[in-house]
This record gives C-alpha cells, structure tokens and sequence, in this order.
C-alpha cells in the first residue's frame, strides 16, 4: 500500500528532465578516481575481501567507495542495486513535508541511484556489543535526524549494517566558516535527534562533530555512530545512594535535586567543609589510605576525549541524557571560539583539571557533591570563582561580534551577513543557550527539548508538533497500539476489532497527528 | 606522579558514621516537627515498656542518648530483617503474571536480575509449587485495570510465547488466592529488592560512656577514612600523603565508601612547563591551554596563509554567484552560454585548488547528491522527490519553504562545494580525540588502533577472545579465533534480532502489512485511555 502511495507522489512531484538525468547519470568508477592510486588499491582489496567475506551483499548492493575508516568500523558507500524491490517504509518513518526530518521519509525516485553507507563492523566486536549497537538502532528508527538502520545481516563473525548514504564534510572545513543561521540549523538537527532518542531511553554517549554528519549545503544533519550507545537504566541498591540527584524521569529527563535532609546529606556537607579547610592547609596533610579495600566507583565512561561531561568524569553511577547535551555544549564552543578542539587532556584527571580552570574550584565542588564526590585541588591554576562560558568565548575569539559573511552556496543560502543588531541579538541568545547546556550540574543542564524552545533555536512552530511519538507512547492513537512480553507489536483498527502486526519503525505518530496506520481512522 | 590503584572489594564496609551527626537532623516545616515528636513520644513509651531504663531519663543528654539508641535498634532490626529474607531467599519462587505488571520491563528484567542475585527462582509456569505471584492484579478495579490490554494475543507473533499457554488476567490471581500463595505487588517486589540489597541506613553509634571507645573510632576511621575527631595535622601509617608543597588532585567519594577516585599529585620539573592545565586562553594559540609561543607563532602563521586562501575562494564563490543569478535572469533554463562561462570560471576555481589540495572527493557524490529536476537537492545525499532540505520558516501562519532555487543551479554550486573539498580519506583522528569503550576502571583499556592503512601489524583487543593481540589479520585467522567465528552458538541472541531487521520485500510487506481478524476471539475493543498517568512528559 505505501508503495503504491510512494509512487503516486513520486510522480506527482517530478517531472523528470532527461537532460539532468544524463549529466549526472552513475558510474562507479568517478568514485574514486581522484584517490590516489595505492588508496585506490587498498580500498578497491578491502571491498573484494567484503564482499568475499558476506556473500549475501553481492546481490543487492555494489560497494564503490570507503567513507571511513573507524576505530571500531569500516565505512563503505555502495549503490542500492534493487532499491525498489524492498519495502523501504519502514526505516523511512512518515516525517511531513513541514519536518525538518523529511528528507528522511520522502521516497526516493525510480530513475536515480539510491546509495547506502555499509558499516563493516570489526570482527574483533563482541557479538553483544554488535546486538547492543543494532538494537539501539532498530528503537531508534523514526527519530528525527538519526541514522537509520535499513538492515544488517551476519556471515560467520562479520556483522555489517546498511544505512542510507548522507553527504556530510569535514567539520573542519565549515566550523570556522559558519554564519548564525547555520549554527543554528545544525544544533537544531542535533537537538531533534538527542530529545527522540533519549525520550527512547537511549544515550548516545558519543556525540562529536565525526558522529554527526552535518550538510552545510542543506543545512541537515544527521546522527550516527550507535556504537557506544546505551540505555538509560533507574539505578537501584547501593549505587542509588550515591549522588544528591533522583535517576531520570518522564518528567525530569535529567534527574533531579533530592531535597529531603537525610543524615547521608548532613554527614556530606560537613566532610565537604573538611575537605575544604584539608585544601587550604599543606599538601603532607592531604592524604588517602594506601591499601584501599574499599569497592571501586563504578561508572559508565565510554565516550571520547574532550567531549565527557562533569559526570561522566566523576563517575556517576547513574547518569542520563545530560551527558549527550553538555558534548554538545563543547560542539557549540568550536563554533563560537572557531578553534577545535579545544581540550586536549589525555586521562580523565586531566579532563577535569581542564574544566576545573575554567569553571573554578566552587562550581566543580558543587558538581561533584551532586554525584556524592569530594573534588579537591590546590593546583595553582584553579581559581576559585572560575569564568563563564560566554567570557570564555569572549576572550578566544574577540571577533565574536563581528557577523561573518555567509557562504550563498551553504544553507541558508544568504548573499549578504545580517545586520550587526542581528548578529548581536543571535549572539546574546547563542552565550545564552551555551551557558545552560554547558551547566556542570547535570540535574539544571537544559534537556534537548529545552534546548529547542531556547530564543535561540525556537521556532514559530513548536518542535512539539514534529516529534515522533514513541509505539506506545503518547501519540492520539496510543490507545490502539498495543505490545506484548516478547516486543511483538500491533495496532488495532479503531471500529472493525481488527488488528496489523506491526514491525519496528512502524506505527510512530507524530505530534498531533495519528501514526500513519490510522490515518483517517481516528 | 602517582595515581592509586586500588583492589577491589566485592563486600563493601559497613560504615559507621561520627556521633556528632546524631542530632542535626531538623524537620523543617512545624508540622513535620510536631509529627516527629509526637511520633518520638509514642516511641519512647513503647520503649519505655519494654524497659529500658535508659528511656525515662529526662534531661538533653539521654534524649540524645534515647534516639541513638533507637538507630542503633532500627539498625539491628534492618540486619536482621535483611538477614533472614537473604537466608530465605533461595528457597522462594516466583512467577511474573505476565498479564498484570505495570512496571516497565526494563524494572521488571532488574527484579528478575535482583531475584536471580538474590539466588531466588523465578518459575516461566504458575503452579503451586510457587511461593509468590508477582501481579498488579487489583480485585476491585478488575475491569478498568489499563494493564488488561496486554491481554489481547497477537496471532503469528514470531515468539514461541508462553502468552499462548498463559491463563488470562484474573485467573492466575484467583489461583494463587485459592491455593494460599503469596501475591505481591511489583512495587511491594521492588521496595523489598532495593532494601535487600542496598547498604543499610547508617547506624548512630551509642554514645559511649564518658570516655570514647578507642577501639571503635579507630576501626571507624580505618574505614572511612574520615579525618573528623581526629587531629588534622598527625598523619596516619597506613595512609599515603602528598609531598610537602606539591600540587595535587583528588576526588573522593563523599560517603567514604568507595575507594579514592582520583589522587594525583604533580611533580613539576625544572624549566618545563607547568604540568598541570593552564588557562591561557590566548586567541592566537591553537588552544585555551597552550601558551603563544615561537611554535604557535609558526603555526598560526601557516593558519591564516590558509585560512586567507579559503576566504579568497568563498569571495570567487559568492562572485560566481553573483554570474550566475545574473545570467539566470538573463537567460531561464538551460543556456549553452551560461554554461560555457560558468564552467570556465569552475575550471579556474579547481585548476587553484588542486595545488594545495586533494580535490574532488568523489563526483559520485554529486550526483549522488541527486539534483532532481523537481528542484530539491536531497539533504541525505540521495534524491528525493519532495522539497526537504529547509527547516520550515513560517510567515502568518502557514509554511512556506525557503527553496526556490533553480536546480540547475544548485547543481552548479553543489558542483563547487565539492571541488572545495578534501580528499576523502578518512578524517585523520587526532590522537586526544580518541576514545575508550570501557565501562569501569579496571577493565584493560582498549587501545584498538585498528586497520589503519600501510601500518603493518594493528594490535589490539579481541573482545570475542577476550585476548590482546599483536596483529588483527593474523589474530582473526587464528585458531581461537576461528572456533568463536565458527560457533553458531555464540551468535544466537545476534541472530535473534538480526531476524527481526530484515529488509522485506514489496510483496512480502504488502502480505504482512494488512488488516485481518484477531484468529480468535476477543472480548470488545477496549479503548483505554493510555494518558491516564497525568505525568507530564518533559522529553
Ligand atoms: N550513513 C552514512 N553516510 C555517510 N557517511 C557515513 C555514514 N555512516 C558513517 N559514515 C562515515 O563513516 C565514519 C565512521 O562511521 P561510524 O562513526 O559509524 O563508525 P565507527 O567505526 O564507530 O567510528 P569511530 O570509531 O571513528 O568513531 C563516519 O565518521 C562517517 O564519516
Ligand atoms: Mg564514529
Ligand atoms: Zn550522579
Ligand atoms: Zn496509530
Ligand atoms: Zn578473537
């Protein structure tokens, strides 16, 4: 049915121009062409090894090219050979022409190749960390601005998954050379992305400017890389008692402050003010026990250099969402301070110590209270009141002020920079967003919904009316959808009693919308 | 330099916390005050009854006396409540009323991981060997209970389920009544889980008689390390000190219960740098933490020379551009003349760039790219057939998209962004930016620098083999590894969910994907409202 409804819009809104068609007809070959020779050697081995490895890729896709080359992964391009033979509805989803996301459901046309992106990962992968990456991408299917799993399939220890193809560059060719607008279209893909999956119970724990494959032509963005990813979990036992703040909650994503006084809380405060007097006095006096028999802090830290948030770094036993934000609070500081990277710390000590001589030693030590954790320093270049975010900008990139010419060929396509009270204003609102999404307490930092409304990236229509709803979530036609123990899904038709098993990606309504199953039926 | 590195110890140490927390805690509003005492009031005399003599005492001191007494025997009862339900817990089987839980099953599969820690049973089939039914199944508002919806089956499911075998809703419960098993709710299972397993409440030490037991404060102070009743100046034998006037970091647990996280004391060497981080935030550096040096000189140097190249060839850019919205309304549509100048000022565009850079990543991707005559340019990289690649701006209410640009257009500045662009070998990861999959501190670090090209051998860590490696090729091709690759076994759950993602074929979703009667009857279509919850969702 949605096939033949995809052809019907497929020809309502072509015309098709032989001309074009022909210019830009595909051959393989100009792929690489411009590689030189031993690379195109190499990669030219690589797809032969592939493709002799996973027998079943040679039917259905043509390998052309390596996008990537990982440190978990391999990343190839490959034409789609028989695109239109499969139902390709179901990791399309139903995002509206007014969605930003549409570019993900809008079908493709007949007469023009359709690449994928092959992720082969790397054999030396638990088979559970590859269920681990794939299952999180099946739940991620119709969220917008998240790549999407069309397939994956296994041959002996070689996993590799198919995602539709998305043009992206090099961060490091437009993060200098972006104006307001553009920033602005990339947090907002972004932050789309982040409130779907985490409104999924999924972080992503690795966002970074190489995950997130960013079009400055389109002004689209897109999400990748599920490799690290993992689901928020209510911790219980003994690692709850740990921090000041309550495990994520429908509605406080990012946790919140326990303000009940308990004597845990008392004692806390009071060996904070020891520790605090320890600091002032002589270092020969600030001590830890040698044989330490005490349990081991245990927390998820994965993720990459420069990009982990207070948190991550204190070990939180019980972190959410809030980590993907604040990497996108260091994402945002590329773009205002045009430098990248900007951390360059080795270990997580160093990482906090970096962060401690911005922010100073009073907001670190309320940081690390909040996760039941003393931080204590006297290293010289640790003040006590630190800076803030926007002073830390103001003083790497004194041009801040100064609107930069746009790019016309680059979305939003302007030929001329906005006026300065423009620019000012967008630059006030831009210090302002970064200061909420770089907050070290993770309970206050901004959750990308938040984020969303923020003067900066809001938008005349709420981003409320484009979210897709969870299968069982809070969509109109929630009261239709139905799951069962083992995950089996179903919808129900609203008069007849009849029902449609349902497969991932199927069945997500979008804001106020029905899901594309019942539309017209509610 | 010296970070501590701690074993573990599985059974953490029961903490006992200062005597002088006792009596800092405050209620804060009256009422919660009154409440308190009156609730204390009613345990002094309960504990009066019981005869402690100590409970009548009148004056500051007891009453201080009496609440940590009272700690002491609610910590003693915890213990002991905790001890008796681990020692009953292997002899308990549970089943999951599948049909009447209202916990996620992510709470769910932590009980269940709870229960089977807790070396507890949990039985797939009702039968009355079990000793308790985990069921939300509420006698009294059976009918309403939004929960019932699971209840309807959905025929074909892929699952061999014992949802088939399963007796519905409130027959299981009616069961367990009948047959005097125990029902617990699942917030009843969760409250008695997390009790079990989470340390217990902090007990108050009694005050000891007038002089402090010496024996106990030390083995309190062993424990946590706490330095409070202690002089801060003596130092401990069994504690490491920082160096006299060294520079140090430290984190550790608050609560003392855990082991130091961070300890890290800076050693800094003559006429180096300082080796910890330092805020220079000078604009000209590369970096906030790196002071303007002859080397930073060198390299912002080199920065700008580029950076000026690339502002001249955004200028010819938008110059271009300029060319072209001329000659576009010069001439509409396909013109032999604006395509013999625009392809010459390409040509010299690209000729520029290809001395400095590795040009063209791919002309695939241009095409690739999919200019459609429709107009849009597909933001993926691949064609669509419909207007997608703006974020909606909307004027008076009604969407209006900011693409209107002439395809051939577009193609043509497409066409320069990708000359522009580097080669696409991948993006060179900067060493800083690499990162770790390890989940705690004690696992190996994972360095896999792996197939990086023309390197020789890639050493790593196999996680199949749970092994490191010399070199990935040979290591793949290894026995061990071999066995693991070949055992089906091994893949099983992969498999699973491999299964379940599928591509499927037109007519196979077209078969799939219909409406069709229930295989067997069910009762009405209820139609609950699943909003019930009030619960505002902030995600
Ligand atoms: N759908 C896609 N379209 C285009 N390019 C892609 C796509 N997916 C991945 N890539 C390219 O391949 C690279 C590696 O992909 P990915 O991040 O998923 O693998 P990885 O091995 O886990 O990466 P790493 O270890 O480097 O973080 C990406 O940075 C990107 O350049
Ligand atoms: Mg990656
Ligand atoms: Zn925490
Ligand atoms: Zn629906
Ligand atoms: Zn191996």
């Amino acid at each position: 049915m949605e096939v033949d409804e995809g052809a019907r819009l497929f020809t309502d809104h072509i015309d098709v121009d032989a001309e074009d068609d022909l210019e830009y007809d595909e051959s393989e070959e100009v792929h690489m062409k411009n590689k030189d020779p031993a690379e195109r050697l190499e990669i030219e081995a690589e797809i032969e090894d592939l493709n002799r490895k996973v027998s079943q890729l040679r039917n259905d896709y043509k390998l052309v090219d390596r996008l990537g080359t990982g440190t978990f992964s391999s990343v190839y391009k490959a034409v789609d050979l028989r695109h239109h033979k499969w139902d390709n509805t179901t990791w399309r989803g139903h995002h509206p022409p007014e969605s930003s996301a549409h570019y993900q459901s809008a079908p493709h046309p007949r007469n023009s190749t359709f690449y994928v992106a092959i992720k082969r990962i790397y054999v030396t992968s638990s088979p559970e960390r590859i269920r681990n990456e794939i299952a999180i991408m099946k739940d991620c299917l119709g969220c917008r601005h998240v790549s999407q799993l069309i397939t994956a399939f296994r041959h002996k220890d070689q996993v590799v998954a198919i995602m539709p193809y998305q043009r992206n560059e090099d961060f490091r060719d437009f993060y200098t050379l972006l104006p307001m607008d553009g920033i602005k279209a990339y947090l907002r893909c972004m932050f789309r992305g982040l409130r779907d999956i985490h409104a999924r119970g999924i972080i992503h724990r690795d966002v970074k400017p190489a995950n997130f494959l960013y079009d400055p032509l389109s002004g689209v963005g897109t999400l990748c890389d599920f490799g690290l990813a993992s689901r928020i979990e209510t911790v219980t036992g003994s690692s709850a008692n740990c921090c000041f703040h309550t495990s994520a909650t429908a509605r406080h994503p990012h946790g919140e402050m326990k303000t009940t006084k308990t004597s845990r809380s008392e004692m806390a405060k009071k060996t904070q003010k020891e520790a605090r007097a320890r600091t002032k006095g002589p270092s020969h006096l600030v001590g830890y026990p040698s044989n330490d028999t005490r349990p081991t802090a245990k927390a998820n830290r994965a993720g990459t250099r420069g990009f982990r948030a207070p948190e991550v770094l204190l070990k939180c036993p019980d972190q959410n969402g809030a980590v993907d934000v604040w990497s996108v609070g260091v994402i945002m500081l590329f773009f205002l301070t045009r430098k990248f990277p900007l951390f360059q710390s080795s270990d997580d000590t160093e990482a906090l110590m970096e962060i401690a001589t911005i922010l100073g030693q009073k907001k670190m030590e309320e940081a690390a209270t909040l996760h039941g954790k003393l931080f204590c320093t006297n290293a010289p270049s640790v003040p006590i009141q630190g800076m803030s975010w926007p002073e830390f900008c103001e003083r790497l990139n004194p041009s801040l002020e100064e609107p930069l010419t746009p790019n016309p060929a680059w979305y939003p396509h302007a030929e001329i920079p906005p006026s300065k009270e423009e620019h000012l204003r967008d630059l006030r609102d831009a210090l302002d967003l970064l200061e909420h999404i770089l907050e070290p307490k993770s309970v206050l930092r901004y959750t990308p919904k938040q984020a969303l409304y923020h003067r900066f990236l809001r938008e005349d229509i709420g981003d409320d009316e484009f979210r897709p709803h969870l299968f069982k979530g809070k969509g109109v036609c929630a009261a239709f959808h139905d799951e069962d123990d083992h995950g089996n899904c179903a919808v129900f038709h609203p008069s007849t009693d009849q029902l449609r098993l349902t497969k991932a990606g199927q069945g997500i309504a979008i804001g106020n919308e029905p899901c594309e199953i019942h539309q017209g039926l509610v | 330099m010296s970070t501590t590195r701690v074993a573990l110890n599985p059974r953490p140490a029961v903490t006992r916390s200062s005597r002088l927390a006792v009596g800092t805690k405050r209620a804060h509003s009256p009422d919660r005050h009154a409440e308190q005492d009156s609730s204390a009031k009613r345990r002094a005399l309960e504990s009066k009854i019981s005869a402690t003599p100590r409970a009548a005492a009148s004056d500051i001191k007891s009453k201080h006396a009496e609440r940590e007494r009272r700690d002491m025997e609610r910590y003693k009862k915890d213990i002991e409540w905790k001890s008796k339900y681990t020692k009953a817990f292997p002899a308990f089987s549970f089943h999951f009323d599948a049909d009447n839980l209202s916990m996620s099953k992510e709470a769910i599969n932590n009980a269940k991981a709870d229960i089977l820690a807790l070396k507890g049973k949990i039985e797939d089939f009702f039968s009355k060997d079990i000793t308790y039914l985990i069921s939300d199944y509420n006698a009294q508002d059976a009918p309403r209970n939004k929960e019932n919806r699971t209840q309807r089956r959905l025929p074909g499911s892929a699952c061999p389920s014992p949802t088939k075998t399963r007796v519905p809703e409130a027959t299981l419960y009616t069961k367990a009544v009948n047959l005097e098993i125990g029902v617990w709710s699942t917030s009843k299972l969760k409250v008695i889980l997390d009790r079990l397993l989470s340390d217990t409440a902090e007990p108050k030490l009694p005050i000891p008689e007038r002089k402090p037991n010496l024996k106990d404060l030390l083995a309190t102070e062993k424990i946590t390390g706490s330095t409070t009743e202690r002089d801060p100046t003596q130092r401990r034998h069994d504690w490491t000190y920082f160096e006299p006037d060294s520079y140090y970091v430290l984190v550790e647990d608050i609560h003392g219960k855990q082991a130091t996280i961070i300890a890290h004391q800076y050693t800094p060497k003559k006429g180096e740098k300082e080796p910890w981080p330092v805020l220079y935030c000078d604009p000209r550096s590369s970096n906030p933490f790196r002071p303007f040096d002859e080397k930073e000189k060198k390299r912002m140097e080199r920065v700008q020379q580029e950076e000026k190249s690339k502002k001249d060839k955004a200028r010819e850019k938008v110059e271009l551009q300029r060319i072209k919205n001329v000659e576009r309304r010069v001439s509409h549509g396909h013109d032999l003349r604006r395509a013999a100048s625009v392809g010459n000022l390409q040509r010299r565009l690209t000729e520029e760039e290809e001395e400095e850079l590795e040009v063209v990543e791919d002309l695939g991707s241009a095409n690739a790219s999919g200019f459609l005559a429709s107009g849009y340019v597909a933001a993926s990289g691949n064609s669509v057939s419909i207007a997608s690649t703006h974020p909606t701006t909307s004027t008076s209410g009604s969407f209006v998209r900011q693409s209107s640009m002439n395809s051939a257009l577009r193609k043509q500045q497409q066409h320069e962004v990708l000359t522009s662009r580097k080669a696409m070998a991948p993006p060179p990861v900067p060493h800083d930016l690499r990162r770790t999959r390890s989940t705690n501190t004690l696992r190996p670090r994972v360095t896999t620098k792996l197939p990086k090209r023309d390197e020789g051998a890639k050493p790593g860590y196999c996680e199949c083999c749970r092994e490191k490696f010399s070199d990935y090729k040979t290591h793949i091709k290894g026995d061990r590894h071999r066995r693991f690759a070949e055992n089906e076994k091994n893949f099983r759950e992969l498999d699973s969910l491999l299964g379940e993602v599928k591509r499927r074929p037109v007519e196979e979703a077209w078969i799939e994907d219909q409406w069709r009667s229930p295989d067997e009857p069910t009762p009405e279509p209820e139609i609950i409202d699943i909003q019930d919850d009030d619960e505002e969702e902030e995600y």
